[in-house]
């Protein structure tokens, strides 16, 4: 990349500790904007690709975190735009919430099918809320998903806590 | 036998779900970045071989062709594919990605790589079509001059052609319409 040897050897540590540290989340994610395995796995490698590139100007105005989402969620938005034309529609938290949850909670019997609803759920969302539901599944708080994502702590509270009744509608223990 | 019922049981079921497999290695990125470059490189260049092929035919034309006017709409031609060549590398339709992706929130991001969509379709009768039309159309005329026994046939073909540059146009602003409004709902978020 035509870099000279210490700014390389700096963008290389910091991208082995971001690859080290949010490795699984980066798997997590592609999983979640992917359900082909093969594109899943260009979309893994070009997310690293893109987090090792983007080390060459980390200044750490930023935490880590808030670097490597930002990248992996702006990699994988690109994708999704990209390839939107032959994917099928994608839905935003209102059309979500008044669909209804086509489920049959007598069959939620393990956590290998919990997953794979959720999954499934997480992936027909639109760009933003899939983000916010995303790193809201990762366990981040409103501040830090509203840093990422570019909108305010208030708004990401609000979009979580309806993240979170759509959620719970689907995965409430032993409702028909 | 679990299913999860509340905010932690879902996130704990998200974040100990199976990795895929081992990681990545940096050499490995470190091709991947190269063969990412490469992969650009290459496909501008197949973009300019195929420009070149285009203008060397019309050239070819320019001394050719029986007529002064068919001369002038193969010359035309060379300049309406340049112009569009241009338009489109002006307008960054490459698909590498940016390196300073950190720096732009993602809602941020979002909206941008959706403007330059929309700006593509929106703008398409000014990069695409118009650039063509002039050589086209004089193309159309000289061989309808020089050719009044095929002039029925001709004008068909001209008539169709123009009803398709009409439906290209139509499409691209329905294309457009359809971005912005994706670009509002992002808005609302602001």
């Amino acid at each position: 990349m035509g870099l000279p040897p210490d700014t390389g050897s700096r963008q290389d540590g910091l991208y082995a500790e971001a690859a080290a540290t949010f490795g699984p989340a980066l798997q997590r994610l592609a999983r979640a904007y992917e359900p082909d395995a093969d594109r899943r796995l260009d979309l893994l490698q070009e997310i690293h690709v893109a987090l090792w590139r983007s080390f060459a100007s980390f200044d750490g105005a930023c935490s880590l975190r808030t670097w490597v989402y930002r990248v992996a969620h702006n990699v994988a938005v690109s994708q999704v735009i990209r390839r939107k034309s032959k994917a099928h529609t994608l839905v935003g938290l209102d059309e979500l919430e008044a669909m209804p949850a086509a489920v049959d909670h007598e069959q939620m019997l393990d956590d290998r099918r919990a997953l794979d609803r959720m999954m499934a759920l997480v992936q027909q969302l639109d760009p933003l809320d899939r983000q916010l539901t995303l790193l809201y599944l990762e366990g981040l708080d409103a501040a830090s998903i509203g840093e990422i994502i570019g909108i305010s702590a208030g708004n990401v509270a609000t979009k979580v806590h309806r993240v979170k009744k759509v959620l719970a509608e689907r995965f409430r223990r032993g409702t028909p | 036998m679990t299913e999860p019922q509340d905010d932690r049981d879902l996130q704990a079921l998200w974040q100990l779900q199976p990795r895929d497999g081992s990681t990545i290695a940096l050499d490995l990125i470190r091709q991947m970045a190269e063969d990412l470059e490469y992969r650009v490189a290459r496909r501008n260049r197949r973009e300019y071989i195929a420009a070149a092929i285009a203008a060397a035919v019309f050239g070819w034309q320019m001394f050719a062709l029986p007529s002064l006017l068919l001369r002038i709409g193969a010359g035309l031609c060379i300049v309406g594919g340049i112009a569009v060549v241009y338009m489109l590398h002006r307008s960054g339709t490459a698909p590498t990605l940016p390196s300073d992706l950190a720096l732009t929130s993602a809602l941020e991001f979002h909206r941008m790589q959706l403007e330059r969509q929309r700006d593509l379709h929106r703008n398409a009768l000014w990069w695409y079509l118009l650039p063509a039309t002039p050589g086209v159309l004089v193309l159309e005329i000289g061989h309808i001059l020089a050719q009044p026994e095929r002039r029925s046939q001709l004008i068909v073909l001209s008539v169709v052609m123009f009803l398709l540059g009409v439906g290209v146009y139509v499409l691209n602003r329905r294309k457009a319409a359809r971005i912005q409004r994706q670009i509002d709902r992002l808005e609302e978020n602001l």
